[in-house]
């Protein structure tokens, strides 16, 4: 009973979030200076007759609340509103963009994190010996190289210089499979995935690495590690005991990581050509498309928020100890 | 804790790149023998840019003033200049080429008639003469070519004599493409090889060895499959790839027919086409007069904003027969043809008058996807995959019809990757106007080359004539004399360029009145012109205005 009280209170917690979240932005892209039509002021075609029209048709000429209001409505029925660049409904413009982060960036971040983990829990469990030393340095290598310059030195590297794999794009157009792996559908987007979420995997896979290990180290001077090893029980076996508690932290940060992954990987995005959403995001934010950028930064906050909700909830599963208030 | 992290990079990532710093206040008075005060000067943030602040800069000075230097992103500063009218005292632009421009009537009346100077008009520097705008007027209703010319060399001379901008200088155009796969590229004016706005290489070229799928690098996407959507130059230049206009510009700039077969200027504001026989649309259907005249009646009934300039000036268009248009100007209109022709398209009257019917929700057509164009011009868009690629498949019952049978826009929005690829033969053409070390990098490789074209259109610095001590045209002359033209040109672009001679018009063009000579790189000279004027410098050499 008490339980299911908590979990309705976090959820309207959640939801109270989501709304400020919205409003706050909504406010702030209200805020910047400068007026949103002026960019096609600025092209030359429009003059001030045509933009009142314009700015008439887009309700930008009523006061600031009623604004406010049509778009919490029309957010609430799944408008997401039009796009001043594009002239479409800005849901079917983010649709494509989207799924193509969500195919770049679901193995980037199930192989950053699974192999954080892993690797993390064998440094933190090998404290102290020159492969855990060394391992720390070379996992922050490529986490403070610039990430578009790691991206550039594998593209020298792997698409001019040895010619494995393209420089870049999601896929090649009038692909023309010559040999029999090219035959195997998919083959062109699988051979285009490689080098982004190689880079990617370099980029992002410190983070849960460096949280795991030092969870590992807290969690190996526990009293029931100490215990377990007094016990009898084999290495592998205590281990194993360790790393599932010392999986909370990192689950937590996993829920911030996807969803910054989101909308963070402009660079990525614009080394490899890649068409996804955080090219998207800050294109509309240079271009004052207002009503993109706000859909495409409302989606990335609740993406973190929604898991942060589901981390809340893991956790009951995750640890008994813990209580939801 | 990660939503108000959420907000704050909402928030500096908001604030970061749409902060635009304001200018216009507090921009110095003239006082009688006070001091001249700084000097405010806005650019675009491009490379170029940067380099030219640095040898505008201290030539300037060296009059006495402070020359105070701020660059913005391109969108930025469009709004502030061109939007809002809140232009500094001095406003560096590279201008655009497309073939609309080519006329004289674009950079006369577009930067200096009174009735640009509104928002949203070019005219942010304020020039506004009465005699300036008759002179322009005239030649814009003038039909006959000889007057016509006379009228614009007047034109360009009073801009000379007034001084209300100066021209740097006219870029040549580096596009690159590889010699082993493209046979017939034509670098023309305002376009290079590679550019959509006047694509010879792609409507005359031939494939010289592999299939014939072309592939071009850009690095920005297109916005819309809409004709009557869009004002954005490429948008609009590639949407005319299928949508032919009725006239277009040959490779030495001479107007031909295109989509037309011929036109007559039957009086001053009367003008017949007629289009080209056994034109088909891409769905089967012919091209017909009844769809140009629904064409132009079309845009006149909605207005749309992207053609309102030029059809602002059309009264009526009749079928004659079913091939022949009369169009009825309001008033004389020289551009006429290069420009109105030039950009009218014929849209199929079955595709188009059912759109408002049969899509609930539209408030104009402009908003209607057209997700399948149907064209009829030397090249159909077949395949738009956003930010990917825009896929053209050659339309071999044209008239001319191309050499090529597919032709790729591949969306790479990194310049480094684009010129990987072209250097490794992943494409045949980049879009893209070399900087000079790119230039350099690209000689190595003996399979590509970038012939230069000419622009026609400016690397320009505007002043506001509004703000002291511009308000004074000697001071302008000064200043154009402490320009060296020539290290602009050979510093910044290793001598791809022509120095231009303050009078707004490439002196490539006929259209040019040579007799008005680059200015020389003068600081005597100028010091002289002020003196003269009246200003002093004092004791430390800051300049001063006249004690009046």
């Amino acid at each position: 009973m008490r339980v299911i009280g908590s979990v309705l209170r976090r959820l309207l917690h959640t939801v109270v979030t989501l709304f400020l979240v919205l409003t706050g932005m909504w406010c702030l892209f209200r805020l910047v200076p400068g007026d949103p039509l002026v960019i096609f002021l600025g092209q030359g075609e429009l003059g001030p007759v045509e933009l009142a029209r314009l700015r008439a048709d887009w309700g930008l000429d009523q006061p600031l609340l009623t604004q406010y209001a049509s778009y919490l409505k029309n957010f609430a029925t799944g408008n997401l509103g039009t796009s001043f660049v594009f002239r479409q409904p800005v849901s079917e413009i983010l649709v494509t963009p989207l799924l193509n982060t969500l195919l770049l960036m679901t193995p980037a971040l199930v192989l950053s994190i699974g192999l954080g983990v892993m690797l993390g829990s064998h440094l933190g469990w090998r404290r102290g010996r020159a492969f855990e030393r060394w391992g720390n340095a070379l996992v922050l290598i490529p986490r403070t190289l610039p990430l578009f310059w790691l991206g550039i030195i594998v593209l020298v590297v792997f698409a001019y210089g040895l010619e494995w794999f393209p420089i870049g794009g999601m896929r090649t157009p009038a692909f023309i499979p010559e040999t029999w792996w090219q035959r195997l559908p998919g083959f062109d987007i699988a051979h285009h995935l490689v080098l982004p979420v190689a880079v990617a995997v370099l980029h992002l896979v410190s983070d849960p690495l460096l949280i795991m290990r030092t969870s590992m180290i807290e969690v190996i001077n526990e009293d029931y590690v100490t215990f377990a090893h007094a016990r009898g029980l084999s290495d592998a076996t205590v281990r194993r005991i360790a790393r599932r508690n010392a999986l909370m932290p990192v689950v937590t940060y996993s829920a911030v990581m996807v969803g910054f992954a989101f909308g963070g990987q402009v660079l990525l995005e614009v080394v490899f050509a890649w068409p996804g959403v955080g090219r998207l995001m800050v294109d509309s934010v240079i271009q004052r498309d207002y009503p993109v950028a706000q859909a495409a930064f409302f989606l990335m906050a609740s993406v973190i928020i929604l898991l942060n909700l589901l981390v809340d909830f893991a956790y009951l599963a995750l640890d008994p100890r813990v209580k939801l208030d | 804790m990660s939503s108000t992290h959420a907000i704050a990079s909402l928030a500096a990532a908001a604030l970061l790149t749409l902060a635009v710093p304001a200018h216009g206040q507090g921009q110095g008075e003239r006082t009688p023998g006070g001091p001249v005060g700084p000097i405010n000067m806005l650019m675009p943030d491009w490379p170029e840019m940067m380099e030219m602040a640095r040898l505008l800069k201290p030539n300037w000075e060296k009059l006495g003033v402070t020359v105070n230097v701020q660059h913005a992103q391109l969108n930025s500063m469009v709004a502030q200049t061109t939007g809002e009218h809140r232009a500094p005292h001095i406003s560096i632009t590279g201008w655009g080429g497309g073939p609309d421009r080519i006329d004289p009537d674009f950079f006369l009346s577009e930067f200096f008639h009174s009735k640009r100077s509104v928002k949203g008009g070019q005219n942010y520097g304020q020039y506004v003469n009465p005699e300036y705008d008759k002179l322009v007027d005239a030649q814009r209703g003038e039909m006959d070519d000889a007057k016509r010319h006379q009228l614009v060399k007047q034109a360009q001379q009073m801009l000379v004599r007034d001084r209300p901008g100066l021209v740097l200088y006219y870029i040549d155009y580096l596009t690159p493409y590889r010699t082993d796969r493209i046979d017939g590229a034509s670098s023309v004016m305002g376009n290079g090889t590679s550019l959509s706005y006047i694509p010879w290489t792609y409507y005359d070229g031939k494939v010289k060895k592999g299939r014939p799928i072309v592939k071009t690098l850009t690095q920005y996407d297109i916005t819309t499959l809409n004709p009557f959507a869009t004002g954005e130059v490429t948008n609009a230049a590639l949407l005319r790839w299928s949508y032919a206009p009725l006239v277009m510009r040959d490779k030495n700039m001479a107007l031909i027919p295109w989509a037309a077969e011929s036109w007559k200027v039957v009086d001053p504001k009367t003008v017949e086409v007629t289009i080209r026989p056994s034109m088909k649309f891409s769905d089967g259907q012919p091209v017909t007069a009844a769809d140009l005249k629904f064409t132009l009646d079309f845009i006149n009934q909605w207005k749309f904003p992207s053609y309102a300039r030029y059809t602002d000036n059309i009264a009526q268009a009749d079928q004659v027969n079913d091939r022949t248009v009369r169009i009825q100007l309001k008033q004389p209109y020289a551009p006429f043809v290069a420009n109105i022709l030039g950009s009218a398209f014929i849209a199929p009257k079955h595709v188009w008058e059912g759109v408002m019917t049969k899509n609930a929700g539209l408030k104009s057509p402009a908003e209607w996807p057209n997700a399948e164009p149907v064209g009829y011009g030397p090249y159909a868009l077949s395949e738009w995959k956003k930010g990917e690629y825009i896929k053209f498949t050659a339309n071999k019952q044209w008239y001319r019809a191309p050499g090529f049978d597919e032709v790729y826009w591949l969306i790479v929005p990194s310049v480094d990757s684009q010129l990987g690829m072209l250097e490794s033969g992943n494409a045949d053409l980049m879009a893209w106007n070399l900087t000079p070390s790119q230039m350099q990098r690209l000689k190595a490789s003996k399979d590509i080359s970038a012939p230069p074209a000419p622009s026609h259109a400016p690397r320009e610095a505007r002043f506001n004539i509004t703000l002291p001590p511009f308000d004074d045209v000697n001071v302008r002359r000064a200043f154009s004399m402490t320009v060296d033209r020539k290290q602009l040109v050979n510093t910044l672009l290793d001598g791809a360029a022509t120095p231009g001679n303050d009078a707004y018009i490439s002196p490539k063009l006929d259209w040019s009145d040579t007799s008005i000579k680059v200015p020389e790189f003068d600081l005597e000279g100028a010091r002289k012109m002020l003196q003269a004027a009246g200003y002093t410098w004092d004791a430390s050499g800051k300049l001063r205005y006249p004690a009046k």
